[in-house]
């Protein structure tokens, strides 16, 4: 009975080694070298009901491929540089006031929550027959989890603006607000990442802009071309 | 009933064998701390639009952390940098810091322009509680549960700031830290940290910079 405990015990721990080398824990040292990936950018022009013109624009996109610090092909991590400009003309520049939302859509196949093994080894009762007790073949139940679930795409912005709302609460934003008739953000290598990705995973700029006039109210959006992240 | 107790004791000495053989896996009996390692980190440069970061002298000592279990880390890390700006005038409004959301570098604004220094930390293999969990119960039927799990998931990165600098005009702003402790626990794996400075410039040509400093394994 205790060999064959050990047996089962050995095979745990041989199932964790072959676990942690199947996700290359085992090698931290050299870190990839970053890979540079040039991006067209977008750009978008709208005419708007009063006759206003909005040119928005995502110029200088690039997005570099850094190692994660969590060090294994799970993890992902990009350093992201982009600007985009909006301007505006027509009848309602003068009165114009824009906010820039940039982000990044960042998306992953499979989503890697959980990995787990756990051993369970459960003795039946001895059970009594007869006056003399006999121990009950051992019953093993062994479990070994690895939580998989369909990765998701998530919208993630680059700016965490504060300022208080009308009553003097908390209140972040996502944007500055510019009054006139030009606005600009710019970035230069903003992190977006993922961690426990197990399948491709990719991402996106993109920026909404809201622009209003004395007579309009518009959003209006600009996208990036989807690249991978490794 | 004799055939019974002699089960009854043999259970625990095979239990206690599963625990020493769990405990020397992961070195929990190794507590002696070891020295503590001195890493000297390398100078870093950025600029961008209106923005000169740079990063000097900075430092870190790695010693284990008092948990003494292998899986936690202390480092202490120390540094000095120095942003270059050309910034329009700012007025600082109420705030309560950043909220830290994914993709924000851990940096906000609220009125002025404003520096943020942090340390990025990373683990490999993020432990849950590991470990032999023992049930026993005496009941008219005795019955035994053994189960020993060591939950594993990828382990996090996780973005946390030192301090931060408004800054309302342009000039030259520092930002110095001496040894402040920064602390790893529960991580099964590899650790790693690397600094970090953003800089946001607001106006209606709004930048945001970020230098990294280089990364250095904690552990």
């Amino acid at each position: 009975m205790m060999r064959s405990k050990s047996v089962r015990r050995g095979r745990a721990i041989g199932l964790a080694a072959a676990v942690t080398v199947g996700l290359g824990l085992f090698s931290p040292g050299a870190a990839n070298a970053d890979t540079f990936i040039p991006l067209p950018g977008g750009s978008i022009t709208r005419t708007l009901g009063d006759g206003t013109v909005v040119h928005l624009s995502l110029v200088n996109e690039s997005a570099k491929i850094s190692g994660s610090l969590g060090a294994t092909p799970l993890h992902r991590n990009v350093w992201t540089s982009a600007r985009v400009i909006a301007d505006v003309s027509g009848p309602g520049a003068s009165s114009a006031g824009i906010q820039l939302n940039p982000g990044y859509v960042v998306g992953c196949q499979v989503n890697l929550a959980s990995l787990g093994t756990s051993e369970q080894d459960s003795e039946a009762a001895p059970t009594v027959s007869g006056g003399a007790i006999t121990p009950a073949v051992p019953t093993i139940g062994t479990t070994e989890t690895l939580t998989v679930a369909p990765g998701q795409a998530v919208t993630k912005y680059l700016l965490d603006i504060e300022q208080p709302d009308d009553y003097g609460n908390e209140s972040h934003k996502k944007h500055p607000t510019v009054n006139g008739p030009h606005a600009s953000v710019s970035w230069t290598d903003e992190t977006f990442a993922v961690d426990g990705c197990a399948g491709y995973a990719q991402a996106r700029a993109f920026t909404f802009a809201d622009v209003s006039t004395s007579a309009g109210e518009s959003i209006i959006s600009v996208w990036g071309a989807p690249f991978s992240m490794g | 009933m004799s055939k019974f107790q002699v089960i009854g004791r043999r259970r625990p000495v095979h239990l206690a064998f599963m625990a020493v053989a769990t405990m020397l896996a992961i070195g929990i009996w190794s507590p002696q701390a070891a020295a503590d390692a001195f890493v000297r980190l390398p100078n870093g440069h950025i600029e961008g639009p209106g923005v000169k970061i740079t990063s000097t002298g900075e430092r870190a000592i790695i010693s284990p952390s008092l948990a003494a279990n292998g899986a936690g880390r202390t480092s202490w890390v120390s540094g000095n940098v120095t942003v270059d700006i050309d910034t329009p005038n700012g007025v600082v409004g109420p705030n309560n810091g950043a909220q830290n959301n994914a993709g924000t570098d851990d940096s906000s604004t609220h009125g002025s322009s404003g520096l943020t220094v942090g340390y990025l930390v990373g683990c490999q293999v993020a432990l849950g509680s590991f470990g032999p969990s023992l049930g026993m119960s005496l009941s008219a039927t005795p019955t035994v549960a053994v189960g020993l799990s060591f939950p594993i998931s990828p382990g996090q990165v996780v973005w946390y700031q030192i301090d931060n600098k408004d800054m309302t005009k342009s000039g030259r702003y520092y930002l110095n830290y001496q040894d402040v402790p920064m602390d790893v626990q529960g991580c099964g794996g590899f650790a790693q940290a690397r600094q970090f400075s953003v800089v946001e410039v607001v106006g209606a040509d709004y930048h945001k910079v970020t230098l990294y400093g280089q990364p250095f394994s904690i552990g």
